[in-house]
């Protein structure tokens, strides 16, 4: 299922794909692959997308 | 300037100058060289073209040191949680392919069916069909290039080695030590190295293309 929640977070602070990968430590393809729902990250990841994004884990994350 | 590239550039107007001393050399006194008093002449000649020649090896060797390093600063390559498990499905489905290029060379043998290639050749083959799905597996789902590394470099090295393969490939074509008794030799290794390396690089542009698509679609 795609996270548009994460995919809506990030735009609203103007971050591309890569500016978000770069921040958390990833690559580019990581984050495109979690929003479009191909890729579960583990915890710490999700975490640190929160923490970048300013967000908590069940805004990202939690079930719609 | 940065040092290394005025060593390069050093070296090569050296190794520059070095051959058309050599060809200076060479028309001057070509018609001469085998008369004794012009020995030293000869010598002087082939010692311009020799030294010519290790100094653009030199400069090369000096390129590939550069784009290694450039390719990963930080020397050891880092993988994100999401490429490294890309890269273990990778390996597997490397490793089914090797096993299926088996199975197809037993089958060919217990049938007693035309052989194309010697054993020790057999085996290169496998091993490069099995690093070519791998590759192409990790190169497709983005789990190629480490997050710490430079992916223009990485790949001007890969173009470097798929160049030196095929070249040499398409010289021991020339050779004729690709093919001994009707069947493939190891050298036929060489060749193939470099087709996987191309293989590599075209899946690499058309992933480059299939992300630019993709990209905050």
């Amino acid at each position: 299922m795609k996270n548009l929640k994460l995919k809506s977070a990030r735009a609203a602070l103007d971050l591309s794909q890569q500016d978000l990968a770069d921040k958390v430590g990833v690559s580019r393809q990581t984050i495109s692959s979690i929003e479009k729902g191909d890729y579960n990250p583990t915890i710490n990841l999700c975490r640190a997308i929160c923490k970048v994004l300013g967000k908590t884990l069940d805004e990202l994350f939690g079930e719609e | 300037m940065k040092k290394k590239t005025l060593v390069a550039l050093t070296l090569f107007i050296i190794s520059v100058l070095l051959f058309a001393t050599g060809i200076f050399l060479a028309i001057t006194y070509g018609d001469t060289f085998k008369t004794e008093e012009n020995s030293l002449t000869l010598i002087l000649t082939i010692a311009s073209f020799v030294l010519a020649v290790i100094l653009l090896g030199v400069i090369f060797v000096i390129f590939l040191i550069s784009l290694s390093k450039a390719a990963y600063p930080e020397k050891k390559a880092s993988l994100d949680e999401r490429q490294i498990l890309v890269n273990g499905k990778g390996a597997e489905y490397g490793l089914t392919a090797i096993a299926f290029f088996a199975f197809a060379m037993w089958i060919l043998e217990a049938f007693e069916l035309p052989q194309f290639a010697q054993p020790n050749a057999l085996l290169v083959l496998a091993v490069l069909l099995g690093f070519l799905v791998y590759g192409v597996y990790r190169i497709w789902h983005g789990a190629y290039f480490a997050v710490n590394g430079n992916s223009k470099a990485i790949t001007a090295l890969l173009g470097v080695y798929t160049v030196i393969s095929l070249v040499g490939g398409i010289n021991d074509i020339i050779d004729g030590k690709l093919v001994e008794d009707g069947l493939l030799t190891t050298q036929c290794g060489v060749p193939a190295a470099g087709i996987m390396c191309l293989s590599f690089l075209v899946t690499i542009g058309l992933k480059a293309l299939k992300d630019r698509k993709d990209e905050d679609a």
